[in-house]
């Protein structure tokens, strides 16, 4: 049982299932190549997309610089030195059409794998509480 | 190259979010053929134990509840 779980304990109540939104995106590799399937998840509360630096290492991607997020605490303690890059990313929509482009992901140590608005800037978006419907032009 | 099983595979990550969020919370994971191959807090630590038993795979992760993103 979860420590949330816990709190609700004896109220006769159960947490509600959640659901992260995972949106399946795929990265051009170094070579050229498209890199396995991955899956995302959506975060309406960031500009920028994060992924783990291991994943810098294998990607086509840009020269980078240094860009500093924070998060829940403005601290500077609480801030993350991240790299930032451009990479080739490709999603589907809900027809399997694919749309390819260009976009700044902000790379840091085993970050979580998160889409951030940015990204998805060219889609109109429908989300319900388990998953979201990507459509373009 | 895709594999041919890619798509069934995110959607079984996704049908069965709940069991997996349960068994691998905070943790990234690789599926291959409805089955979780690697399971790893470190990013490359999950890539490197998952090639080792499939070349193609999908990559998730599952968020803990304590987690603030």
């Amino acid at each position: 049982m979860s420590k949330l779980s816990e709190l609700v304990k004896g109220l006769d109540k159960e947490l509600p299932r959640t659901h992260q939104i995972l949106i399946d995106v795929r990265f051009k590799r170094k070579d050229g190549v498209w890199a396995d399937k991955m899956q995302m998840i959506l975060d309406t509360g960031a500009v920028i997309s994060m992924l783990p630096m291991a994943w810098y290492y294998e990607l086509e991607a840009s020269e980078s610089v240094e860009y500093k997020l924070y998060g829940v605490n403005r601290g500077e303690e609480c801030s993350l030195d991240t790299l930032v890059a451009q990479v080739t990313m490709v999603l589907e929509d809900e027809e399997n059409r694919s749309c390819e482009f260009d976009t700044f992901v902000a790379f840091y140590e085993d970050a979580p794998l998160l889409l951030g608005m940015m990204a998805l800037s060219r889609f109109d978006i429908e989300i319900n509480s388990e998953f979201a419907i990507l459509k373009w032009e | 190259m895709p594999y041919t099983e890619e798509n069934e595979d995110a959607k079984w990550i996704r049908s069965n979010y709940e069991m997996l969020q349960e068994k691998y919370s905070d943790m990234y994971i690789a599926v291959f053929k409805k089955k979780v191959i690697a399971a790893s807090n470190s990013f490359k630590d999950m890539r490197e134990r998952a090639k080792k038993i499939s070349e193609h795979f999908v990559i998730s992760q599952m968020i803990g509840e304590s987690r603030v993103l």
